[in-house]
C-alpha cells in the first residue's frame, strides 16, 4: 500500500503543471463527449421512469386540476385490490405456461431444423413468420380460428365427437387459449436464437463425445448440446419471461380481461386504471410494481443461471 | 494392442476427391505419423480410422477385427483433438471419467438427478474415480482434477485431453495435431512427453501433423501424404535421406532442399552449370536429371586454390541465426541463374570472412555422397555418387 501511495505521489511534484492541465482538459472533454448520450438517456429513459415513480405517490387523475401527495396510499390500495391480485395471479399462470413451452418447443424445433440441410431455410422462415406479424392483426385471425361457434377448430372437434370448447368464453380455458397464441408467437424467435446457439457448438465436441461413446442422441444432448447451449438458454429464458410478463395485445383484442376477469393481466389492469378510469396515480403505482417485478425476476434468473452456464 | 491396416481407402466430399486409394499398415505398438500440408487428407484418414467419417470404399482393420461397421466407441480407439475438445462444463475429473462412465453405466444411470439414485452407479463411480486418479498421477495433473478446462493453460488442457484418451486403455491412440495449439517451448517439451508416453503405454499411435520436426523426432515411421495419396512410408531417416521422389524431398527439411537441373555426360558425370559436380554411373544415359542438394550439405570451399568440384555463387542474402547462417545465393551458370540455399556454420563463415574469401562471390562445394538424383519424372535414382572424376574436372579448373 505504502509503495502504491508513494508511486502516486512521487511524480506529482516532478511533473510540469502543463501535464496536469492537459489531463484535466482531457477528462473534461471526455465528459463532454458523453454528455449528449447521457442527456438523451436521462430524457427518454431515466426521466420518465422517475416521473412514473413520483406519480405513484400522488392521487393525480388525468385532466384533474388539483392533486396531492398521498405517500404510499396507492400501494396500500394495491394490496387490498382484488383485481390487482387476480391480474397478478393470471399473469403468473400465463408466464408459467408460456415460458417453459415456448423455450422447450423452440429448442426442439431448432434441433430438428438445424439437422435439415436443404429444407432448413424453409423451416426457419416458416417458424419465424409469427414473429414478424402484427400480433393485434393475428389475434383477430385467432379469434376466428378458435371461435366457440363458427371457428374451424371447434368444427373439427365436434366432427370428432367432442364438445365445442369456449376458447375465449370459458373462464377456465381463456388463459390457456391466450397462452397458446403467446407460444405460437414466441417459438419462432426462440428457435432462431437456439439455432444460432447450436451452430456455435464446436463440432470437435460431438466427435469427442462419439469417441467417448456418447453416440446416442440423449447422451449427445445431455453431454454436449444442452450444457453448451447454457448461455443461449439463459438469454432465451430471460427475454421470453419479459415478453410473457408484458402480455397485453391479445387480451385487449380478444377478451378485454374477461370473461369475469379470468384473463385480467397486469399490463391490462394498468391500462384500464390509467386510460379508462384515468387514475394515473394508481396506474403509476401498478407500473412501478410491474417494473420491480420484472427487474427482480430477471436479476434472480440471471444470477442463478449465470453461475451455471459460464464455464470458467 | 493392435495392428491397424488400411486397405484402398477412398473418400470424396462432393466432387472433391480427398483420399485416393490409400493403403497403410501400422504395426502393433508403432508410432506412425501422417504428415503433409493442410488439405492433403491426413486428418480425414485419421477420422476414418476413428469411425468419425465413413470411407467411400476400402476397409479398416484394427487388430483382428474389421471395424468398418463399428461405431467409434466399439473400435477400442481414443482420439486427442487439436482443440482438445474437452467438455467445458465438466471438471477435469469428470472429463477423464466420461468414457468409462458411458462404457460402464446404463443410460438411465447417466441421466441427471435420476441417475444418482442408482446404488450401482455409486459403486461404479468409485471404481472410475480410482482409474481417473491413476491416469492423473501418470500425467501429473492430480492438483487440477477439480478445475474446469477454462481454468487451465494450454499444456494442462493437453494433458487432460490425454488423460481422457488414456483412461479407457485403448488399443490405438489417434492424435490430430495435438501440439499445434501450444507455444513453441511447450511443444518441444510435450513432444518428448508424448514419445515417452508411447514407450510406456506400448500402444499403437497414429499421429497427424504438418510439422516435420514433430514427425522426425517422435515417429517410428512416417507416412508422407500429398493430395490424398501416400507418397512414401518409412523411418524418418529413410524419408529424409532416401526420399522416393522430389515431392517428398521438397517437403522434408528446412530450408527446402535445392532442386537443380543437371546435365548427365558420358558414363554419368553430373554437370551443374558447367561444373562437373559428381559422378554417378546409375544416371548414365539420362540426358538430364534433377539434383537434390540439402542446404546443410553445402560447405564453403577451403583454401584449396584449385577449387575442385566447387561451385561459384553470387550471394543474395544472409540470414544470421547465431549458430548458423542461411545463405541465399544464385548459381553462376550459362543459362538462367538458379537459386541455391545453404546452411553454413557461423564459425566457417567467420573464418572465411577473416581469410578474405567471403565477398559477393563465393565458392562452395557439395558433399557428393549426400547428393540426391531424380529422373525426369521426379523419381529418385538410387545411386552411389562419387566425386567427379579428375579428368572431367580438369577442363573446368583450367577455365576457371
Amino acid at each position: 500500500m505504502a509503495l502504491a501511495a508513494d508511486r502516486r505521489e512521487a511524480p506529482a511534484p516532478a511533473a510540469p503543471s502543463g501535464i496536469a492541465r492537459q489531463e484535466r482538459v482531457e477528462a473534461a472533454s471526455g465528459y463532454l463527449f458523453a454528455l449528449p448520450a447521457a442527456l438523451l438517456m436521462l430524457a427518454i429513459i431515466l426521466g420518465p421512469s422517475a416521473v412514473v415513480i413520483a406519480m405513484s405517490f400522488t392521487n393525480y387523475e388525468l385532466g384533474a386540476i388539483d392533486w396531492g401527495w398521498i405517500g404510499l396510499g396507492n400501494y396500500g390500495e394495491m394490496l387490498s385490490d382484488r383485481t390487482f391480485w387476480r391480474s397478478m395471479r393470471n399473469t403468473f399462470v400465463y408466464v408459467l405456461i408460456v415460458v417453459p413451452s415456448s423455450v422447450l418447443l423452440g429448442l426442439a424445433i431448432a434441433i430438428m431444423v438445424q439437422s435439415r440441410i436443404r429444407a432448413r431455410r424453409f423451416y426457419e422462415v416458416a417458424f419465424f413468420l409469427p414473429v414478424t406479424t402484427t400480433l393485434v392483426a393475428m389475434a383477430i385471425v385467432w379469434s376466428f380460428v378458435l371461435h366457440s361457434r363458427i371457428g374451424p377448430v371447434n368444427a373439427f372437434l365436434q366432427l370428432l365427437g367432442f364438445e365445442a370448447v369456449g376458447f375465449f368464453t370459458d373462464p377456465d380455458t381463456v388463459l390457456f387459449s391466450l397462452a397458446l397464441i403467446g407460444i405460437w408467437q414466441l417459438v419462432g424467435f426462440n428457435m432462431i436464437l437456439f439455432i444460432a446457439g447450436l451452430s456455435s457448438i464446436p463440432r470437435d465436441l460431438y466427435d469427442a463425445a462419439a469417441v467417448d461413446g456418447a453416440d446416442g442422441w440423449l447422451d449427445r444432448f445431455l453431454r454436449v448440446t444442452w450444457p453448451m447451449l447454457g448461455p443461449t438458454t439463459m438469454f432465451v429464458v430471460v427475454t421470453t419471461c419479459i415478453t410473457a410478463f408484458k402480455v397485453f395485445d391479445t387480451v385487449v383484442v380478444l377478451t378485454d380481461g374477461g370473461p369475469l376477469g379470468a384473463s385480467e393481466v397486469l399490463l391490462h389492469s394498468i391500462y384500464l386504471e390509467g386510460f379508462q378510469y384515468f387514475r394515473i396515480g394508481y396506474a403509476s403505482a401498478l407500473t412501478v410494481a410491474f417494473l420491480v417485478f420484472i427487474l427482480v425476476f430477471s436479476l434472480v434468473q440471471a444470477w442463478v443461471i449465470d453461475r451455471n452456464v459460464h464455464y470458467r | 494392442m493392435a495392428r491397424v491396416e488400411l486397405r484402398n481407402i477412398v473418400k470424396a466430399f462432393g466432387a472433391t476427391q480427398v483420399l485416393r486409394n490409400v493403403s497403410l499398415d501400422v504395426d502393433d505398438g508403432e508410432f506412425m505419423t501422417l504428415i503433409g500440408a493442410s488439405g492433403c487428407g491426413k486428418s480425414t484418414l485419421l477420422r476414418i480410422v476413428a469411425g468419425l467419417e465413413a470411407q467411400g470404399s476400402g476397409s479398416v482393420r484394427i487388430g483382428e477385427r474389421m471395424v468398418d461397421h463399428l461405431r467409434p466407441r466399439q473400435r477400442r480407439i481414443a482420439m486427442v483433438f487439436q482443440s482438445y475438445a474437452l467438455y467445458p462444463h465438466m471438471t477435469v475429473r469428470e472429463n477423464i471419467a466420461t468414457p468409462l462412465m458411458i462404457d460402464r453405466t446404463l443410460l438411465a444411470e447417466r441421466l441427471p438427478l435420476v441417475g444418482r439414485l442408482s446404488p450401482r452407479r455409486r459403486r461404479i463411480a468409485g471404481e472410475i474415480d480410482q482409474a481417473v486418479r491413476g491416469v492423473a498421477e501418470l500425467l501429473q495433473i492430480e492438483p487440477l482434477l477439480d478445475r474446469r478446462p477454462g481454468q487451465l493453460s494450454g499444456g494442462q488442457r493437453q494433458r487432460a485431453a490425454l488423460g481422457r484418451a488414456m483412461v479407457r486403455e485403448p488399443q490405438v491412440f489417434l492424435m490430430d495435431e495435438p501440439l499445434s495449439n501450444l507455444d513453441a517451448s511447450l511443444r518441444v517439451h510435450m513432444r518428448r512427453e508424448l514419445a515417452d508416453l508411447h514407450r510406456r503405454l506400448g500402444a499403437t499411435f497414429i499421429y497427424v501433423t504438418h510439422d516435420q520436426v514433430e514427425a522426425m523426432t517422435m515417429s517410428g515411421r512416417v507416412a508422407l501424404m500429398e493430395a490424398g495419396e501416400i507418397l512414401q512410408v518409412g523411418t524418418p531417416n529413410e524419408v529424409y535421406h532416401r526420399p522416393a521422389n522430389t515431392r517428398v524431398a521438397a517437403f522434408l527439411g528446412s530450408p527446402r532442399i535445392n532442386l537443380l537441373e543437371a546435365a548427365v555426360e558420358g558414363a554419368g558425370t553430373l554437370r551443374l552449370g558447367g561444373t562437373a559436380l559428381a559422378h554417378a554411373a546409375e544416371a548414365a544415359g539420362q540426358g538430364s536429371v534433377t539434383l537434390g542438394i540439402r542446404p546443410e550439405s553445402i560447405a564453403l570451399t577451403g583454401d584449396d586454390p584449385a577449387g575442385q568440384g566447387g561451385l561459384s555463387l553470387l550471394v543474395d542474402d544472409l540470414e544470421d541465426l547465431g549458430h548458423e547462417i542461411i545463405l541465399h545465393a544464385r548459381l553462376e551458370t550459362e543459362g538462367a541463374p538458379a537459386a541455391l540455399t545453404a546452411r553454413l556454420p557461423a564459425a566457417a563463415v567467420a573464418a572465411a570472412r577473416a581469410a578474405g574469401r567471403f565477398g559477393n562471390r563465393i565458392r562452395v562445394e557439395v558433399d557428393p555422397a549426400s547428393l540426391l538424383i531424380f529422373d525426369r519424372d521426379g523419381l529418385r535414382i538410387p545411386a552411389t555418387v562419387a566425386p567427379a572424376a579428375p579428368a572431367a574436372a580438369h577442363p573446368q579448373a583450367a577455365a576457371g
